[in-house]
């Protein structure tokens, strides 16, 4: 019986499916429209976590992989700690230096700084007027000792030059004869003094091997934005007085130098020590163009930051000085951390 | 659900056609307006969402151009320590007061929030370090306002770097949002099309399925009329489904089919009863003449006739009535003639023989007023002719011509031969015949014998008909008549050739 009124009415029929269709896509148009829209994220729906705190990390060269995984770390342990860490700098248009950037966060009224200072007058003044308006300041891997701040959080850098010269006894021959410190030129820069010092005193302790040995620094104005690489190339170029050991207190002129190596086939004829693990550093010192290189636990260094500034917020009191574990990485050791990079 | 179908087309086919077209065409203008309102909307609504997308750097631009306004509006008034610029300062930082309400003040992990954050906390300082030097500058503090102006300018320099950056993030992230938006537009565009094109296709599939509805019983209605202009009536009956005015002209051509029909039948039985009439009355005519003959014939029994003459000519020579035998004797061969040479021909002695049979009969009926001249060439007597026609041309000439005239009628029967023609001519001195009734006679329009008359029956047409046929030739016979009461002759002339003598 259906049959047979379908048939009489084909037509008819047909029309009512047509318009079905029309209807159908429609209805589903519309669905599908309002779910693109709101997948589309057009509506600041976007549901963010809010915090109590707000920390500002300051640092110089945020590019640098070393400030990243700090940050990384930092950002993971406030979160445990219900704040969030902001790097003050990061993505601005402007690239501001450090002085300028602690005035920016001073005024943003944050409630805690984490800062890689320097010894400047001006960075200690703004220190001072951070933790007068109530700002906890803790100071990371370069310290600003003469201001108020709650805490320092680094590296022991007397036990860093000491390792420095132990190693440099280790590479010690009968042609070595001159070393070179490469450092920072600004004038107050103690935590590279206390190095150098550490140096010389590990060296010298051999006396046997150092009498032959002229330890010199370089002072490299970091001022200039690409003062390292000149200056490096510069002393390769100078092939009368080619040093022996190169000894490198930061990434930059770690990488920079053994470039220079590189480039100028010195590979074997210049020593360096280097300094933090990158992946291109950890591979030079695989291929022993590096012979051996200091690392920084970053992470502990972030989570020790923020963990400072918590204790410091909840207690009132925080200890003056937390240390950040090093590792001497030569060709031994270096697969393992290879591996973990990876 | 059969009888929601069933009510619904019966309510369909009770509709006209206007209704049905307004309705149809309204239907699909409807379906394709509902479309597009549709489509209009959802551009609408993508369009504002669009809209919305960059609204956050319009409030962006505004602040940064506040905040100018400010720091111009203090500059200037330091350099000139004019009340307007003052007033314009303190309406800016009003201005600006509000835009900053807007902004976020909560921590969260989003950075945009959280440099809006910095912006306004950034703000709030740069206002207190303003308002300071603003107030220096009235306190004439000229050392401290220099100093706080460094440090405005400063926090203004910081804080416009914030805005900026904040607004080229939001700039990208609204961009992200955008092209989602356009490939959204894009995905809308394609299936409004679509559908409005299914739109349209299934309005036009509509209109044609009513046009046809409209079309087919009209073709139908054709194609009967057709089928009945080239006669046949077998076809069947437009069927009628609807009550609109297509249905009404097929219903009214329906009916006249069956009224035609009917009609046709009417006048077939009609025309059958007339044949039958007519048929009837034909028949009835022949019995009637056929009767009338009996009737004559019954009247004229020739044998009897005869042998009645003869005894009676045998008494009245018994009885010495001489005359009267000899009259009666003429009467008998009047009569024998007659019945002897019905169906044979007779030679030209016989006819003129008879000719004076006839006017002797009729001398003694008229006493004698008849007189009767004959000039006949001896050798043409033995000529054959049809017989019976030289009697009734007397005949005629004595009832027509001399009756009723009152000088003395005379009868001349001349009979000659002239250039291979045999002539036979009959005049008399009566009062001759009009033109027009000798054309009428030669037409052969005649009346046909009056059997009252005295006469024997056989009239001129007769003679006139029987000499073209024995002859076979028109111009057998001539009627002259000078005029009125100047006589008439009627000439037979006919071909010599053929006579033969008799057998």
């Amino acid at each position: 019986m259906d049959m047979k009124i379908f048939n009489k009415h084909k037509k008819l029929v047909l029309l009512v499916i047509c318009y079905s269709i029309i209807i159908i896509i429609t209805t589903f148009s519309i669905f599908y429209f309002r779910e693109r829209l709101l997948s589309a994220g057009i509506a600041n729906t976007i549901d963010y976590q809010q915090y109590d705190k707000h920390y500002a990390i300051i640092t110089s060269n945020m590019d640098l992989p070393f400030w990243e995984s700090v940050y990384e770390e930092a950002k993971i342990e406030a979160k445990k700690h219900n704040a969030y860490v902001e790097y003050i700098g990061k993505d601005l248009s402007t690239t501001y230096d450090t002085q300028v950037l602690l005035r920016i966060a001073i005024d943003c009224a944050v409630d805690g700084i984490i800062i890689e200072s320097n010894e400047s007058l001006e960075v200690t003044k703004l220190i001072n007027e951070a933790v007068e308006k109530g700002i906890a300041v803790i100071t990371v891997l370069k310290d600003s000792p003469k201001s108020t701040r709650q805490c320092f959080v680094g590296i022991n850098n007397y036990n860093l030059g000491k390792t420095y010269g132990q190693q440099v006894l280790k590479i010690w021959d009968k042609h070595t004869k001159r070393i070179l410190v490469l450092m920072d030129a600004s004038k107050q820069n103690t935590n590279q003094n206390i190095i150098y010092s550490s140096i010389r005193e590990a060296i010298l302790q051999d006396a046997a091997k150092s009498k032959q040995l002229d330890i010199q620094t370089v002072a490299i104005n970091n001022n200039n934005t690409f003062s390292s690489e000149e200056a490096i190339r510069d002393i390769i170029m100078d092939t009368d007085n080619l040093p022996d050991i190169i000894i490198c207190l930061n990434s930059i002129d770690t990488r920079c130098a053994y470039q220079a190596v590189v480039d100028h086939n010195k590979v074997g004829k210049i020593d360096i020590l280097g300094y933090y693990n990158s992946q291109d550093i950890l591979s030079a010192v695989q291929k022993e163009i590096i012979h051996s290189t200091i690392s920084i636990d970053a992470k502990q260094m972030g989570a020790l930051c923020v963990q400072a500034l918590d204790e410091y917020k909840a207690t009132g009191h925080v200890s003056d000085y937390l240390p950040v574990d090093t590792q001497l990485i030569t060709l031994k050791n270096v697969n393992n951390y290879l591996k973990k990079e990876n | 659900m059969k009888r929601i179908i069933n009510s619904l087309q019966h309510k369909w086919y009770t509709l006209t056609i206007r209704i049905k077209l307004v309705a149809v065409f309204m239907f699909t203008c409807f379906i394709i307006f509902t479309v597009n309102i549709f489509m209009y909307m959802n551009i609408d609504s993508m369009i504002s969402k669009i809209n919305q997308v960059y609204i956050s750097n319009v409030n962006l631009n505004e602040l940064s151009g506040a905040l100018a306004s400010i720091q111009n509006g203090m500059t200037d008034y330091l350099s000139t320590k004019g009340s307007e610029s003052l007033q314009g300062y303190y309406s800016s930082e009003q201005r600006y007061g509000k835009l900053l309400s807007r902004l976020n003040t909560t921590i969260t992990d989003s950075h945009i929030l959280l440099m809006e954050k910095n912006i306004k906390n950034m703000s709030e300082a740069y206002l207190v370090v303003t308002r300071e030097t603003v107030q220096a500058k009235r306190g004439r503090n000229v050392e401290k306002y220099k100093k706080n102006y460094d440090q405005a300018s400063d926090l203004f320099a910081y804080i416009n770097t914030y805005i900026n950056s904040l607004n080229n993030e939001q700039f990208k992230y609204n961009s992200d949002n955008y092209k989602v938006l356009l490939i959204s537009l894009g995905y809308l565009k394609t299936i409004s099309m679509t559908i409005l094109l299914i739109a349209i296709i299934s309005s036009v599939f509509l209109v044609y399925i009513l046009t046809h509805n409209i079309t087919s019983p009209l073709i139908h209605l054709a194609k009967a009329a057709n089928q009945i202009a080239k006669g046949n009536f077998e076809i069947n009956l437009v069927e009628v489904k609807a009550l609109d005015e297509v249905g009404v002209v097929s219903k009214a051509f329906n009916q006249m089919i069956l009224s035609i029909e009917a009609y046709i039948d009417k006048i077939k039985i009609n025309l059958e009863t007339e044949n039958i009439m007519k048929a009837k009355e034909l028949i009835m005519t022949s019995h009637l003449k056929d009767a009338q003959l009996k009737y004559l014939q019954a009247q004229i029994n020739p044998h009897f006739l005869f042998n009645t003459l003869n005894a009676g000519a045998q008494l009245a020579m018994m009885e010495e009535a001489d005359k009267t035998c000899l009259f009666i004797e003429n009467m008998a061969d009047f009569f024998r003639y007659n019945i002897k040479k019905i169906n044979e021909d007779a030679t030209l002695e016989e006819e003129i023989r008879l000719v004076d049979n006839y006017i002797y009969i009729l001398n003694v009926r008229f006493s004698g007023e008849i007189h009767f001249e004959k000039t006949i060439e001896e050798d043409l007597m033995k000529v054959c002719v049809p017989s019976m026609i030289l009697q009734p041309i007397v005949e005629n000439a004595i009832n027509y011509g001399i009756r009723e005239v009152s000088w003395q009628g005379v009868i001349k029967l001349k009979v000659y031969e002239e250039a291979d023609h045999i002539y036979i001519s009959i005049q008399d001195n009566g009062v001759g015949i009009s033109q027009g009734k000798i054309e009428e006679i030669m037409r052969g329009e005649i009346i046909e014998p009056d059997l009252s008359k005295n006469s024997n029956g056989i009239g001129l047409g007769n003679v006139i008909n029987r000499l073209k046929l024995y002859y076979d030739c028109e111009d057998i016979i001539e009627i002259i008549s000078s005029g009125k009461n100047q006589g008439t002759e009627v000439i037979i002339h006919i071909p010599s050739m053929s006579n033969k003598k008799e057998t």
